[in-house]
């Protein structure tokens, strides 16, 4: 007898062969990933963090006897509503000039800086009372990213 | 190679009860550390910068400084929240975070505050925090934004 024709033989003697799947080890790996991706999506956050430095008090302050002086900038900030754009900002300096949008003043205090400014140069943000934190943090970003890395943030005034 | 005896199928099942004992226990970790993580971040929804220059947070030697919306005032406990802890908006209040932040400035000289505030707080809040951190002696603080794309 051929070998082929031995393993029907003995497969007839057995009976049908089972085809039932098992799902156990699916599931378990499915669990797995379910987990895996319901715990990364937890994790991620969309926040991100922009730096600001903030001034060293007290007599520790390290000052230059050398450097000259700068004239710091100052720079208004009033929200006008609570969208994101809803922002006046202005600066008495003639370089960026009287209140106007975020856009206007982000390209003039881009081209301050490029023109006129160095980057050690201080720029001082003075929000009106109650000025939105989103405007005033949209201010501070448009001045760091005008290359002007020392911003501060003063008191609320009007 | 041995025979099997005969009528017995031979046990093939994979003992899962360890596995799964495993997975529980790694289940109950991770929703343990979540809750951990999130109890330190307040609900609220941060300013949204267009082109932002803002970087991923580095999660070591951080601490973060919730500035409370005022509708969560009195379920925090307080107007600022620092590490799980509540401080209070008024003079006392902000003396005391800066003491708790002048600790840990002097466990850790370089560490860095991660302030988060909703977008549309008043500034003069946030001003009070950043002045508590400044008198702490704390030189650098890491203001919290969402990154949003520019729409084409």
């Amino acid at each position: 007898m051929s070998r082929a024709a031995d393993a029907r033989a003995q497969r007839r003697r057995r009976g049908p062969a089972r085809l039932a799947l098992t799902f156990t080890p699916l599931i378990d790996i499915v669990f797995l990933l379910l987990l895996y991706f319901l715990l990364v999506a937890q994790f991620k956050s969309r926040e991100e963090n922009l730096e600001l430095d903030l001034p060293r008090s007290g007599p520790s302050a390290r000052a230059d006897p050398f450097a000259l002086p700068a004239e710091p900038i100052t720079v208004t900030v009033r929200s006008t509503g609570d969208g994101a754009r809803d922002l006046a900002v202005g600066s008495d300096d003639p370089l960026i000039g009287a209140p106007g949008t975020l856009d206007e003043f982000a390209g003039a205090v881009a081209r301050a800086a490029r023109e006129a400014l160095t980057a050690d140069q201080l720029v001082l943000i003075r929000p009106a009372p109650g000025t939105r934190w989103e405007h005033t943090v949209s201010v501070i970003h448009a001045v760091k990213r005008a290359g002007l890395p020392r911003v501060r943030v003063l008191e609320p005034a009007a | 190679m041995p025979r099997r005896r005969a009528g017995r199928p031979p046990l093939l099942e994979p003992n899962l009860t360890p596995l799964v004992d495993v997975v529980f226990l790694l289940i109950v970790f991770f929703i343990v550390v979540a809750q951990i993580t999130t109890g330190e971040r307040l609900d609220l929804t941060p300013p949204r910068l267009l082109d932002a220059l803002t970087a991923q947070a580095d999660e070591s030697r951080r601490v973060i400084l919730n500035v409370a919306p005022a509708d969560q005032v009195r379920a925090v406990g307080g107007a600022y929240l620092l590490a799980g802890r509540a401080f209070g908006g008024d003079e006392d209040g902000l003396a005391a975070l800066a003491d708790r932040l002048a600790q840990m400035v002097a466990r850790d000289p370089a560490i860095a505050v991660t302030v988060r505030a909703d977008r549309l707080e008043d500034t003069a809040r946030v001003h009070a925090a950043l002045r508590a951190c400044a008198t702490a002696g704390v030189t650098r603080v890491n203001l919290v934004a969402e990154r949003v794309e520019i729409p084409r």
